[in-house]
């Protein structure tokens, strides 16, 4: 298969890269979906947009990961990559975390509140 | 003025009614003691075993922790109006006639909270090991660096809180690193406290029934992360 230019548009799609790309199109596709429905937000469909058209366009232009890295001084494209991925999951992890920890924090005051309010109720003082 | 004894337990169905019977109900300048045992979550007869010794039980429906328990015995506290509270163990480790002595510098308005402190008293009266004294110990050098607070010791249940206190003394950790959050607590919005020397009674079933020295660094992260939350 002829190699693409570094600037211009995947000529050589792969079976494998046909199959990456139709996934990040119909999971885009879903995120559309939900948002239209009102399912999810605003803010997270752009979330979305921008994830999956990032994997899109570096799977339909190769080069650009390669241009992008050199910009911020890293010396290949798949080395931005996993240093971008890696941050990516490191800040959902710690806003996962943050998350469950304030779940947790409204289960305690559910609990308290029933307690209270069934002391009171059977005249528990 | 009207005192509430609050007792966290949890599966104390063998112990908490001998508890509530240690304290007194009649103290010096008070008018009224009642205890309060929040059950937090218990699979055994706690909660039956409470009311039967004539406390008021409040029932978390899950178990959430001892500082989870203890907040809801201080909103209990907050909403009924009482003027002093005293936090007190389930498992017996502590003595009920040394309350009066806990709320005697609130009563005469010398301080906002009484600490307690195993530390203060001589080393007969109190049968700490050597392994729980040092992990103790490192509890108080990591407030001393956390919070900025001289305390003998860090993590003694048997505490007193003025009303005024308990406005400003609001729990968000729900497990054992509720005992640093108080103490942080109390730095934070500058109250006045002292130490008051008490005697801790290890037995067989307190031991089992206590943390694990291995907690301590879970205790200590968990802080860490509370005053990272908290920006300071």
């Amino acid at each position: 298969m002829e190699t693409v230019l570094i600037e211009g548009f995947r000529k050589d799609f792969t079976l494998f890269t046909v199959i990456v790309l139709a996934v990040a199109v119909i999971s885009w596709a879903r995120s559309l979906q939900r948002v239209l429905r009102r399912e999810s937000s605003r803010r997270e469909f752009i979330f979305w947009t921008v994830l999956w058209g990032s994997a899109i366009a570096v799977i339909c232009w190769p080069g650009l990961t390669d241009q992008v890295a050199r910009r911020f001084g890293v010396a290949r494209g798949s080395e931005a990559v996993v240093y971008t991925s890696l941050l990516i999951l490191f800040y959902l992890m710690y806003r996962i975390y943050a998350y469950l920890g304030s779940v947790d924090h409204e289960i305690t005051r559910l609990v308290r509140e029933l307690a209270i309010r069934d002391a009171e109720h059977t005249g528990n003082k | 003025m009207n005192v509430a004894v609050v007792i966290a337990a949890y599966n104390e169905e063998s112990h908490i009614a001998k508890t509530i019977a240690s304290i007194p109900r009649a103290i010096t300048g008070v008018n009224g003691v009642d205890v309060v045992v929040i059950n937090d979550g218990s699979k055994d007869q706690t909660a039956q075993e409470a009311k039967k010794a004539g406390a008021i039980v409040l029932s978390h429906s899950l178990n959430r922790g001892q500082g989870a328990a203890l907040e809801t015995g201080f909103e209990f506290v907050r909403r009924k109006g009482y003027d002093a509270v005293v936090t007190f163990d389930a498992d017996g480790q502590h003595k009920g006639s040394e309350i009066e002595k806990m709320l005697d510098p609130i009563l005469k308005g010398e301080t906002e909270v009484a600490l307690g402190s195993r530390f203060l008293t001589s080393k007969r009266e109190s049968n700490v090991s050597f392994s729980r004294k040092a992990i103790l110990k490192a509890g108080v050098l990591f407030t001393k660096v956390i919070s900025r607070l001289h305390i003998t010791d860090t993590h003694n249940g048997f505490r007193a809180f003025s009303a005024q206190a308990l406005q400003q003394i609001r729990l968000r950790q729900d497990r054992m690193e509720h005992a640093s959050e108080i103490l942080e607590l109390i730095a934070r919005h500058n109250i006045s406290y002292k130490e008051i020397p008490v005697v801790i009674t290890y037995t067989d079933y307190s031991r089992k029934k206590g943390q694990r020295n291995s907690n301590a660094l879970r205790i200590a992260w968990r802080m860490l992360l509370y005053k990272l939350e908290r920006g300071r």
